[in-house]
């Protein structure tokens, strides 16, 4: 598979791991795709962008269904920082577990392969 | 490089994983509540009303339909009451559950639990009360096999039941901001939100006030300052024959110059004041405990809570038929205290109204043969009693009639979210109430609020009254928050009750501390019924009520309190009903945004008195014409573009700032309290009183004129520095507006700086922080079908991103009211009137 397919599976992975399984879903994702795709470098550029990916993806289905906007203004004005920063954080948040998940992984599978040489 | 790539991951997954499970500071758990399925941008999916809803419920003896209308209204169509209050209980949780539960933590004095430490201060003052024993002792009086009881537990069925099955989108959003889930809540609950009803409406004290003001000017103008008669009489109760209010012939004592001891003494007991506040007050006070701001001195002093009703009778209304209106001033907030309804249940009530989150009750509201709405009376139901204690640190006895009596003495312990302690107090009480620690000793305090009631099962009976006299009938009981209970009926009788406990006390008066030492001062009984004041289809065909003394002293004389708010509105509501003898449901909706205050003639002859003074002692300046032209232009109505009105509001500051010095302790700045605004109206007509003459200019002897010349020109500088120089570019909307914030004042939950029609005795009165109003408007046509209009300023919802969290704010600012629709059957309530459909089914099981 190519590296946009890749992509896309990990976005309805996330999104769909995210659903059944909860907010932590993303980092597991993350590093279960590195340990997959161990010769990729950009994995975790990838994983992290799949994780904001599957989470707008999640709100973009929320958004069908009523005023996310709306939660947006509300929410990022109580908690002072915007509605900007606030969607930020969101899609911010999945692509931090995702990606530092994926680079750990593989951080520690370039010292077992340098080891192993 | 690895190496360091290893670490900034591990670090970075660290943090994310961290932030995302444990909440940091106010911060909640980021996972949890960023996660788009069911975080906080879940609650989107759960803004608006499902159109078609099945819920399957235990205890339900047969199927509940109910229906919303485009209103956002639930009408709930039941076969027995227990029904109906069930499926209230589960509307009201969708719609208003985190306000239900603020609500009975405050009263429980458990906030600490939801919010932590910060709301210590309030949990204190809430036990120290005994706010959550007192409801506690209501509800376990409630006999076992009362209708009452079993209706109230119907109803938190449904409420714990929608709470038992929430997913996790429905939970509100000030739950997740503060990463909290909501509580169990037991059928007692609605006795704490009676209480905090009571302690809203009914908790007013003066005896410190008037002790203070006694050191500091003498007990004669004391008494005048805060009379027991209000020198304008414009009483509930009519007095026959009477077609205007009544001015009594008032002179105003001086004061008497304090030496030092008795300033020290006064300074003593407003110490004590200002303790008792701290000990005692709660959100949603009616009043400023002090009263002794110094800015906006012409409203200072007056309730901020100022509610109106009247009904006219056929033979004053263009159809012919009785009407009501009725608008309750309470604090205004998002989610709004009200929640409209609608009951059927056939055969045993039909009751359309504003019903109280937390309980299954319509306190105002109609049915289909007679309309009901409430004032606040306002009677004196807190006396203080100065006990003798054998220990000054930590009393155990307490002396009465010569013989010790145990102080009880309890530990509470205040807890957070975890259960961890926050703090623990020991607090004291006599048989009287609360033992509080003041600077003038330990004083005792007695509520009627306290004392054993059933309000929750009157409001019961009431909803199913056939008629005015049988509503009074079923609310003869009724005790506290006393009421001005007004009605109108399809017969066409009109009706008003002040009815609550009026306690009778031996010493006379309850406006001074008592001593606490001879059981002859305790109350001794409540005034009977006949005592309360009451009138039912007088002849002069309306009837009116806006906090006012009740009854004119002059025409029956018993003691109901003191310091009675100005009469401003009761006069310009009889005005307004004396001058039209065919009032029509336009005419009654638009008295209540009436721009117009009774209160300004006397302000405005005053200053027309004091410019011809003026002129002819040749100081009339330039400036003083060109202030003075403004307010002469004015129309002397207090509309959101009114210019002149804020230099009115000045100049009445101004003046009040003159008149009212010696009310200030020496070397301070804050006054001991504040006479009403009808003390400085009688004032006005003494132009030589010595209460005119300004303590601070010891070489002159003012009089009213100079006070009033001097306070044009201090209005004229502070407001021209406040609003510009430009006079006709200024706006009311500027200095006044209305402010309805969040229960918990989240920025972005609440609707602020409203520009409204109000003022200083306007029938929607208005204050400095614009945070109280008319929390519900309604006009009720008691025709054959009957009819009614009304709004309140918010929405049904209490999701702030719900189009119906304050979707009727607009029409409220506006002044308008929407029609209500009070369909008889589900069937009457046509598709296009319906947005919403819930069915409670009766098969038992799980939702």
């Amino acid at each position: 598979m190519g590296r946009l397919v890749w992509f896309l599976t990990m976005v309805i992975a996330v999104a769909l791991g995210t659903y059944a399984f909860g907010w932590a879903a993303p980092a597991v994702l993350g590093a279960a795709w590195t340990a997959v795709r161990r010769d990729d470098a950009f994995v975790p550029l990838m994983a992290s962008v799949a994780g904001a990916a599957g989470w707008g993806a999640l709100l973009a289905i929320q958004a069908m269904s009523g005023p996310v906007a709306r939660v947006a203004d509300v929410v990022g004005a109580a908690m002072q920082v915007g509605a900007g920063p606030l969607l930020v954080l969101t899609l911010a948040f999945p692509a931090l577990l995702a990606g530092s998940a994926a680079a750990l992984v593989r951080s520690f599978r370039s010292e077992r392969t340098i080891s192993a040489a | 490089m690895r190496k360091i790539t290893s670490i900034v991951s591990f670090v970075a997954l660290a943090a994310a994983l961290y932030l995302g499970a444990m909440s940091v500071g106010p911060v909640p758990p980021l996972g949890g509540f960023l996660n788009p399925t069911t975080g906080i941008w879940s609650v989107a999916g759960t803004a608006e009303l499902p159109e078609e809803q099945t819920v399957t419920l235990t205890g339900f003896s047969a199927d509940v339909e109910v229906k919303y209308d485009d209103r956002g209204v639930p009408h709930i169509f039941a076969t027995t009451e227990a029904d109906a209050a069930r499926a209230l209980g589960w509307v009201h949780a969708r719609d208003r559950l985190f306000q239900m539960e603020l609500i009975q933590r405050a009263v429980a004095g458990t906030l600490t639990e939801l919010v932590g430490a910060r709301a210590l201060p309030l949990d204190r003052n809430a036990r120290r009360m005994m706010m959550g024993a007192a409801a506690d002792a209501k509800w376990n009086a409630l006999p076992d096999t009362t209708a009452t009881r079993a209706v109230v537990t119907a109803y938190m069925d449904g409420l714990n039941a929608y709470v038992a099955a929430m997913r996790p989108q429905d939970l509100p959003l000030e739950y997740r901001l503060l990463n909290a889930t909501p509580r169990v809540f037991e059928p007692k609950d609605t006795y704490y939100l009676l209480m905090r009803m009571s302690q809203t409406l009914s908790y007013q004290e003066s005896e410190l006030r008037f002790a203070a003001l006694e050191q500091l000017i003498g007990r004669e103008a004391t008494s005048a300052l805060l009379p027991a008669e209000a020198p304008i009489q414009e009483p509930i109760e009519p007095v026959p024959g009477r077609t205007q209010a009544r001015e009594v012939p008032t002179t105003i004592p001086a004061p008497v110059a304090p030496d030092a001891r008795k300033v020290a003494e006064a300074k003593r007991i407003r110490d004590a004041v200002v303790q008792l506040a701290q000990q005692t007050a709660m959100p949603m006070n009616a009043r400023d405990p002090l009263n002794a701001d110094l800015t906006d001195l012409l409203t200072r002093g007056e309730a901020v809570v100022g509610s109106n009703n009247w009904a006219v009778s056929p033979s004053r209304s263009a159809s012919g038929i009785a009407m009501l209106a009725g608008d309750p001033h309470l604090e205004l907030t998002l989610p709004s205290i009200w929640y409209e309804a609608h009951l059927v249940v056939p055969g045993v009530m039909d009751v359309y109204g504003v019903s109280l989150p937390l309980s299954p009750i319509i306190p105002i509201g109609f049915n289909r043969d007679v309309a009901w709405t409430m004032t606040n009376t306002g009677n004196d139901v807190v006396d203080y009693y100065k006990e003798q204690v054998d220990d000054s640190l930590a009393p155990k006895r307490y002396m009465v009639d010569g013989a010790w009596r145990n102080v009880t003495v309890r530990e509470e312990v205040f807890v957070d979210a975890k259960g961890n302690e926050v703090a623990r107090d020991t607090m004291f009480s006599t048989h009287r109430g609360p033992l509080l620690q003041t600077s003038l000793g330990w004083l005792s305090q007695r509520w009627t609020a306290r004392e054993t009631s059933d309000e929750g099962g009157i409001f019961r009976l009431g909803m199913r009254a056939t008629s005015s006299s049988d509503f009074y009938a079923r609310t003869a009981e009724f005790k506290t928050p006393a009421q001005n209970m007004l009605t109108a009926d399809r017969q066409g009788n009109i009706g008003i009750r002040s009815t609550g406990r009026y306690p009778i006390r031996p010493a006379g008066r309850g406006d001074i501390v008592q001593d606490g030492t001879l059981s002859a001062y305790d109350w001794s009984g409540d005034q009977p019924l006949m005592w309360y004041p009451q009138s039912y289809n007088p002849a002069q065909g309306y009837l009116a009520s806006a906090n006012q003394q009740p009854i004119d002293p002059q025409a029956r004389n018993q003691y109901h309190g003191t310091d009675w708010p100005s009469p401003w509105r009761a006069m310009r509501i009889n005005t307004i009903l004396r001058a039209n003898p065919k009032m029509t449901v336009d005419d009654m909706r638009r008295a209540h945004t009436d721009p117009k205050s009774e209160l300004t003639p006397y302000i405005m002859a005053a200053l027309g008195d004091a410019k011809t003074a003026a002129e002819a002692a040749g100081t009339w300046t330039a400036d003083d014409a060109a202030a003075f032209a403004v307010l002469a232009a004015w129309d002397a109505e207090f509309t959101p573009n009114s210019t002149a009105a804020p230099l009115f509001l000045a100049l009445g500051t101004e003046i009040a700032a003159g008149v009212w010095d010696e009310l200030v302790l020496p070397g301070e700045n804050r006054r001991v309290a504040t006479p009403q605004q009808l003390i400085l109206v009688t004032l006005m007509r003494d132009k030589l009183n010595p209460w005119w003459d300004v303590r601070a200019t010891a070489d002159v002897v003012e009089d009213r004129d100079a006070v009033v010349v001097d306070a044009l020109r201090r209005a004229w500088t502070t407001t021209r520095a406040r609003l510009g120089n430009d006079a006709t570019a200024w706006k009311w909307s500027a200095v006044r507006m209305i402010n309805v914030h969040h229960l918990l004042k989240l920025p972005g939950f609440g609707r602020e700086s409203l520009a409204v029609t109000s003022g200083p005795g306007t029938l929607s009165p208005s204050e400095t922080g614009g945070t109280h109003g008319a929390s519900w408007r309604f006009v009720v046509e008691l025709a054959p079908v009957i009819r009614a209009w009304g709004t309140y300023p918010g929405g049904q919802s209490g999701n702030p991103v719900s189009s119906r969290y304050a979707d009727r704010i607009a029409l409220w600012q506006a002044g308008e009211l929407a029609e209500l629709r009070v369909p008889g059957t589900a069937a009457d309530l046509t598709p296009e009137h319906t947005t919403a459909r819930l069915v409670f089914t009766a098969n038992g099981g799980a939702r």
